[in-house]
């Protein structure tokens, strides 16, 4: 745990962006600079421990993918020094790193080679691979015949057998079926669990929290926060608060199928009070239940799933959540019925005045990779009598006592 | 993480990528069809003929001074003349032929413009070497040998410069097989040194190939070359090596970026 498996040393970016190819060749021949330069990575230092998982966040063209491409070796840094202690295996950008026209048995060998592996290494894990890809029938065809599910899959079956020091993962945990998805975070977590290192760049701050021991925001290129899980990602979302849209409406079409494909499914969200029940309802402070009802798919062979309601403020910060993981509700799906039905009840709803989203999270049974999420699924449009002021009537009361 | 430009180490540190790279080109050339490998050979061999029908017996081109024939002196010249320019033209493009392989990982570039030397290296000798034993016998078998490892190394800087030239400025792949062309019509494979106008001698001096086709005679044929000529080839080489290497290693940091 006490040695260092990646070293930055004031590590820099710049792209150089040229006019036309004739412009690159004569600067690369004469020396005169004939381009014009986009900094992507400003001085970023950093160290991580064998053993350690760092997570990258940061919005998107933060240089999030820049850094980790360094890391990989496949972009050379402008300036500082970067030392990487042990083999490494890099998911950028998944399937990429194959040839079209040469099978799928040919790529394992390619790929494999490329990250270190010599023939026979290849051939022992051989046929793991292709178990772990499911894309036995296929193997012999050419890669350019493949789903891009099927790449994904089989370059992250070879990238993870090839037994990493240090894994590197760009964006790819949520690619794949529902039951590959799983299947590879499992190997991650397995990874994790063994001791490897590995660094990991997610949009997904709850996948960076489930995962990290450290986090690191970047922001325009630079290092902005590195620290604990918690604390980055708390920063990070705040920021993330205060430029958020605050004239965003509810909208049905704001449901995002992470996996479209073989994964449990968000069928419908309906909100109730006791009374009536749909998608946008009016309710009093501190007087009625709030009830959301979430149906769902399925699919046999998985795990039942892991559901999350969070009530979403006007400015886009969550008011509260509730995950059904966390609160030890598990449910067991019939065995007959692809469909299941779940309901989270808000007893008393305390929220004050004001206009409420309620967003819905299906994840996997460790509540750590979504299957599908729908944000803004019901409103919630609250009122109160008196002129309390905030977002919540908290359990309170008061006493008093004789002054001296 | 720069590549190292020596080929010897190139082949030594990744055998198992270049052995996957090599049946690729093999599996790219031959796919779908009935003769599968035996294409690599008889694509060239057709070719061969198709020129000598064309000169032989279309033309009716006669040397009488030549001791074995035109057809002996054509194929001599010819075959390694074929070797070189499909090497030179496929070098121009070879980097953005296997983009997808190296963009996006940390795939040893400095391979890449290996390879169609090496494939076609492996095909036209191969040919040439049952011709040099036809033609020439035992000698002539390893002169044969001997002249096309010698082509291939003499290559090798021309290989890396068009590879990283033809990237970043791809009218090259347009223009270079028309200047491959002319060239083959201003080298002496076509017809004797002697039927070269007296005006453009000076230009069988000047070129380095005529001096190159010239050696393959004398390496099948038997004869004794010119030392001058052959000390002119090493030269240039070594003028064209240093060109090659500094532009690899200035541009190979951004070959990535340049796609």
């Amino acid at each position: 745990m006490n040695k260092s498996a990646l070293t930055l040393n004031s590590v820099g970016k710049t792209y150089r962006l040229y006019a036309s190819g004739g412009a690159r060749l004569s600067e690369l021949l004469f020396g005169q600079a004939r381009h014009d330069a986009f900094v992507a990575l400003h001085d970023i230092s950093l160290e991580l421990k064998h053993g350690e998982v760092l997570g990258i966040i940061g919005r998107n063209g933060a240089g999030k993918s820049t850094l980790l491409k360094i890391l990989a070796g496949t972009l050379i840094p402008t300036c500082g020094r970067v030392s990487v202690h042990g083999r490494v295996a890099a998911l950028l950008e998944l399937g990429s790193g194959f040839h079209p026209d040469l099978s799928g048995r040919d790529n394992v060998f390619l790929y494999g080679s490329v990250l270190g592996l010599s023939h026979a290494e290849i051939q022992s894990r051989f046929n793991e691979i292709v178990s772990f890809a499911g894309i036995e029938a296929f193997i012999d065809h050419p890669v350019k015949t493949y789903s891009s599910g099927m790449q994904v899959r089989l370059a992250f079956s070879v990238a993870t057998s090839v037994d990493p020091e240090i894994l590197i993962i760009d964006e790819a945990l949520s690619v794949g079926d529902g039951a590959f998805a799983r299947k590879s975070f499992d190997r991650i977590i397995q990874f994790r669990d063994s001791g490897k290192t590995i660094v990991f760049c997610s949009h997904s701050m709850y996948q960076v929290e489930a995962i990290c021991d450290r986090v690191i925001w970047i922001d325009h290129g630079r290092l902005v926060l590195a620290g604990t899980p918690k604390e980055v990602c708390a920063a990070y979302n705040e920021h993330l608060a205060g430029a958020h849209d605050e004239t965003s409406i509810l909208t049905p079409e704001a449901t995002s199928h992470v996996n479209a494909t073989v994964s449990p499914r968000i069928l419908g969200v309906t909100l109730g009070d006791g009374h009536t029940s749909g998608r946008s309802l009016a309710m009093q402070c501190g007087v009625s239940d709030l009830s959301v009802v979430v149906d769902f798919s399925v699919v046999e062979g998985l795990a039942p799933p892991c559901l999350i309601v969070a009530l979403v403020g006007s400015n886009g910060e969550a008011v509260c959540s509730a995950l059904s993981n966390q609160d030890d509700f598990n449910f067991i799906p019939s065995a007959e019925s692809s469909k299941a039905q779940v309901r989270l009840v808000f007893p008393a709803l305390p929220l004050l005045r004001g206009r409420y989203t309620v967003d819905v999270y299906l994840m996997c049974e460790r509540g750590i990779h979504c299957y599908e999420q729908v944000l803004k699924a019901g409103e919630v449009v609250m009122d109160h009598d008196g002129l309390e002021q905030g977002v919540v009537r908290l359990p309170h009361y008061w006493s008093a006592s004789e002054a001296n | 993480m720069s590549t190292n430009l020596n080929p010897s180490a190139q082949l030594k540190h990744h055998g198992e990528l270049l052995r996957v790279l090599l049946m690729r080109e093999v599996h790219a050339r031959t796919s779908g069809t009935v003769l599968g490998i035996f294409w690599m050979l008889l694509q060239p061999t057709l070719q061969v003929v198709a020129l000598w029908f064309l000169l032989q017996v279309v033309l009716r081109v006669r040397f009488p001074e030549l001791p074995g024939g035109f057809i002996q002196y054509f194929l001599v010249g010819m075959l390694p003349w074929l070797m070189l320019t499909e090497v030179l033209t496929r070098s121009l493009s070879v980097l953005q032929e296997y983009a997808s392989i190296y963009e996006r990982t940390p795939f040893p570039i400095g391979l890449i413009p290996l390879l169609p030397l090496m494939v076609s290296g492996v095909i036209y000798t191969t040919i040439y070497l049952v011709i040099s034993l036809i033609f020439g016998g035992a000698s002539g078998l390893i002169g044969g040998l001997i002249f096309m490892a010698f082509a291939l190394l003499w290559l090798l800087p021309l290989i890396y410069l068009l590879a990283i030239i033809g990237l970043f400025v791809r009218d090259l792949q347009h223009i270079v097989p028309f200047i491959l062309t002319m060239l083959l019509y201003l080298t002496p494979i076509l017809y004797t040194p002697a039927a070269m106008p007296e005006a453009l001698h000076w230009w069988l001096l000047a070129n380095p190939f005529a001096h190159l086709i010239s050696l393959a005679h004398v390496a099948v044929d038997g004869g004794i070359f010119p030392s001058t000529s052959l000390l002119g080839l090493i030269f240039l080489w070594f003028i064209l090596l240093v060109p090659a290497w500094l532009l690899w290693k200035r541009a190979e940091p951004f070959i990535r970026e340049a796609l």
